[in-house]
């Protein structure tokens, strides 16, 4: 089932289009890693699936229907995001926040306590959850954002830059439980980053944006086939060919490939201390994509 | 469900608002000076002062007829009770209305915390109405707090005072009970409407010299006699202020949109 589709948006901010005709579909239980520079559009395309502003045209999707202004009280339902221009209140606590926007979901008290119990034990911020939230560091008011991005058990979820500012501890234990949701849940995720590493661990379906304009769209091996040196293998040894080379770089296309060259170099005396394919990481696919543009 | 929601933001807001130990002041020293500190020094000063020392403006007020056989010392505390006196007292629904709203709406903006309410499955114009309502009702309260004060002020002054206090029951509870919520109101969506261009909570609370400068003036005009309002002027007023509030809501809700709000 297609839970997020986006079609021919665009928006304007005045006479700056800052959304030029961007379209995906995010079927259910897939992570969508948004990439894109700073100023590319991302928030703002989030914004628009979640009614915050109004496309100037297209057409949006969520869960099977159309996003209008009656829905969208249903839509923020299931949904639930995490972005650093939606904040808590300084001088309530962790707990009395999440308390508010929980009974803003509808959620009954006693729910809503043992519900927001567990997600302060998971995201490893129980011990502060009565401390006001002006007092936490900006890794945990991250952390406390993303649990309440989770507290009405979201069917979709909206993260922009989810990371930033997390310790390695804190970026694992996120990435954990998201992967978590998704394979448990079945949760679908639109991610927004510009860390590629980053995204390249969790994500299972790619959009660059660049300046408003989706440049690619699908998942990586969809996208590596469309810059065409992409896999390679590398050889380390002695006597790898006639000429006696050390280190080998050969295109290759898939795993048989790799055995075949692999057995030929042996077959002709080689010694091979180490062989690897080298895929092109998401980085290099980033940029490579750009490039073309 | 709306109902709990409206609690929660009342409740959220009061807590946000109060947070901030700096906003306390206003909530102190508004009571303690207008319904306190004021009235008694007035009834002190009745009390020891002599017929002669009655400032001949004073004398030339008209009052009722009723009221035409009062000695000067009465006529004076008659008068600085109850004609300098409300204007007075209406800036404490003003100013208790405007720092809750002030906070409350530019607080969500400047806090970026708007984006979170739009977020979740509460429409805007309950949001809208939420926090109006959040703004209001504190204010109306902490009003008829005020007003109980000061009357508990007026009738130990009536009790040991040797100048006889007349207490104008209707005046005032039209003053208190009709004219406050209705400038505690407009005071709320004049926030509002000024929140929307405000950058920061001051700049907003600026503003609010605009609503309170007709009181003043009209304070002054009671003192020189140049108008004495009863409660029939009160009840109309009231009626106009209203009339104008339901404008003002209806614009209003029309410009509380996201776009506008996360921008
Ligand atoms: N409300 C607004 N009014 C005018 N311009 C806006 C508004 N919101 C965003 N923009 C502009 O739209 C462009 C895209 O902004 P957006 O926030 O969507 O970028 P982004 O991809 O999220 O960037 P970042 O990685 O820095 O978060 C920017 O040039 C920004 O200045
Ligand atoms: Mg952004």
């Amino acid at each position: 089932m297609e839970l997020i589709k986006a079609e021919s948006l665009c928006k304007s901010f005045g006479n700056h289009q800052v959304v030029k005709n961007v379209s995906f579909v995010i079927p259910q239980g897939e992570i969508f890693g948004f990439l894109g520079p700073n100023g590319a559009g991302k928030t703002t395309t989030l914004r628009l699936l979640n009614g915050l502003l109004f496309p100037d045209s297209g057409n949006i999707e969520i869960n099977g229907s159309p996003l209008s202004s009656e829905n969208i009280s249903n839509v923020h339902k299931i949904s639930g995001v995490v972005t650093d221009t939606a904040e808590f209140y300084d001088y309530l606590t962790g707990y009395e926040n999440i308390n508010f926007f929980g009974q803003l979901f509808g959620i009954d008290s006693e729910n809503l306590k043992s519900r927001a119990e567990y997600l302060f034990n998971e995201f490893d911020i129980f011990n502060a959850k009565d401390k006001i939230v002006k007092s936490y560091s900006t890794g945990m008011k991250k952390r406390l954002k993303l649990m309440r991005a989770f507290l009405n058990e979201p069917k979709i979820l909206y993260l922009d830059e989810p990371t930033s500012g997390l310790d390695p501890e804190g970026s694992k234990l996120v990435n954990e439980y998201i992967l978590k949701q998704v394979s448990k849940e079945n949760i679908t995720v639109f991610l927004c980053t510009h860390q590629l590493k980053y995204a390249q661990d969790i994500c299972s379906l790619y959009g660059f944006i660049d300046n408003g304009s989706m440049i690619a769209y699908g998942t990586f091996d969809e996208l590596r086939n469309k810059v065409d040196d992409s896999l390679y293998l590398e050889i380390k040894g002695k006597n790898l060919d006639n000429s006696g080379s050390q280190f080998l770089k050969l295109k290759i296309n898939n795993d048989n490939d790799a055995s075949e060259i692999i057995s030929t170099v042996i077959k002709n005396g080689g010694i091979i201390f180490e062989a690897k394919q080298i895929k092109i990481d998401l980085e290099q696919l980033y940029f490579k994509i750009r490039s073309l543009k | 469900m709306k109902s709990l929601i409206y609690k929660a933001f009342i409740k959220k807001d009061l807590k946000t608002v109060f947070g901030d130990k700096i906003i306390y002041l206003p909530f102190i020293i508004l009571p303690v000076i207008f319904c306190v500190i004021l009235p008694a020094g007035f009834i002190i000063a009745s009390n020891f002062m002599s017929d002669a020392s009655v400032n001949d403006n004073f004398k030339e007020i008209p009052l009722p007829e009723e009221f035409q056989s009062l000695n000067l010392r009465e006529k004076f505390l008659y008068l600085s009770l109850n004609t300098i006196f409300p204007s007075l007292f209406l800036l404490i629904p003003i100013m208790s209305a405007s720092i809750i709203a002030g906070t409350g709406f530019v607080g969500e903006k400047e806090n970026k915390t708007i984006e979170s309410i739009l977020y979740t499955p509460v429409s805007v114009s309950e949001i809208f109405k939420a926090k109006v309502l959040s703004a209001l009702i504190p204010s109306i309260l902490f009003t008829f707090v005020s007003f109980i004060i000061f009357f508990i002020i007026l009738f130990i002054g009536k009790a040991l005072s040797s100048v006889e206090i007349i207490i104008p029951v209707v005046k005032w509870f039209t003053l208190v009970f009709w004219l406050s919520p209705a400038l505690a109101l407009l005071a709320v969506l004049f926030m509002v409407l000024v929140s929307a261009k405000a950058k920061t909570f001051q700049q907003a609370q600026q503003r609010i010299v605009y609503i309170i400068l007709p009181l003043i003036i009209i304070g002054i005009g009671q003192i020189s006699g140049i108008f004495i309002l009863n409660s029939l002027v009160l009840f109309i007023a009231g009626i106009l202020i209203f009339t104008c509030n339901y404008f003002l809501f209806k614009f209003c809700e029309q410009s509380f949109v996201p776009e506008k709000l996360i921008t």
